[in-house]
């Protein structure tokens, strides 16, 4: 696998589609590749420098703090209050975070556990769902939304599409029970 | 419980709130509560679950690059590696890792209905 991709990131007549491909048809994702021992990325993945700053500000400027909602009460005493805060952060940021939303903490970390037990089972348990088709409603695949011509980011994603209404939690991956 | 049930009940969890979120973002809007559910904002979901493995050139690649969300709402449940952050006033600013909290992005659909309703 490492040695066709590194064929065409040498090649002069460098093909991006040619390589998002490539590295489509191990259905392995990035993982996959990281797993493999690359030490050089693909150069599918390389960004323009402009876009890999990682400039970061932690600003103590209150007004440049992501905005953060206590959801506590919204539905008696701090109605209007939390309603306020919304358009307020809705308005400035389009972003916010919010607190004592009522899902327990334990649920959200289960998921977060749940994807990460996806990723890194075996390539083999993964490949049957590796798919871009949008009408594939579970699925894997690596690079974002890889467009013709796009570079691809440095990632894996398990995507479920609910969109055509509710889905068999029998449909679920496998990996995501206990 | 098999996880198959906690990936239902966080689905069921996550709906909840997208209730709720758009019950409250209708009346950040001046509008009656059902409002952006009337109108099927919040009918279509879908899960995704990202995973950023060690990258051996790391200054050359990022995982997610600049973007607006294609959707009303995104509710993200953010893992305590950090990273994400979100362009305000001209600059990057860190959404630092909460625990227990949720990051809720407006979406660009989203953003036009505030457009259009707070025109004046």
């Amino acid at each position: 696998m490492e040695v066709t991709i590194s064929n065409f990131e040498e090649g002069l007549n460098y093909d991006i589609d040619k390589e998002v491909k490539a590295i489509d048809a191990t259905k392995a994702g990035v993982k996959g590749l990281v797993d493999s021992g690359v030490t050089r990325i693909p150069r599918c993945f390389v960004h323009p420098p402009e876009n890999v700053l990682k400039s970061s500000s932690k600003s103590s400027n209150i007004s440049h703090q992501v905005p953060i909602i206590d959801f506590e009460g919204f539905e008696s005493c701090r109605r209007s209050e939390v309603v306020n805060e919304i358009r307020k952060a809705s308005e400035e940021w389009g972003f916010f975070q919010i607190i004592n939303h009522g899902t327990p903490v334990a649920i959200m970390d289960e998921m977060l556990a749940g994807v990460k037990r996806f990723h890194e089972q075996t390539q083999e348990a993964k490949a049957e769902l590796y798919s871009r088709d949008p009408k594939q409603r579970v699925k894997f695949f690596y690079g974002g939304v890889v467009l013709t011509k796009e570079t691809a980011v440095w990632r894996d994603t398990v995507a479920i599409n609910f969109q055509d209404g509710e889905l068999d939690p029998e449909l679920y991956p496998e990996v995501l029970r206990y | 419980m098999s996880c198959r049930e906690e990936l239902s009940e966080y689905t069921k969890h996550m709906t909840k709130i997208s209730k709720t979120l758009s019950e409250l973002l209708s009346e950040a809007l001046g509008l009656r509560c059902d409002y952006l559910s009337s109108i099927e904002c919040m009918d279509t979901q879908a899960l995704a679950g990202n995973y950023y493995p060690l990258c051996p050139e790391p200054d050359l690649t990022i995982g997610t690059t600049k973007h607006t969300d294609p959707s009303f709402l995104t509710i993200l449940v953010q893992d305590n590696m950090g990273g994400l952050q979100v362009h305000h006033q001209n600059q990057w600013v860190d959404v630092p890792p909460l625990q227990g909290a949720l990051v809720v992005n407006i979406g660009d659909l989203m953003q036009v209905k505030f457009l259009i309703f707070s025109v004046d």
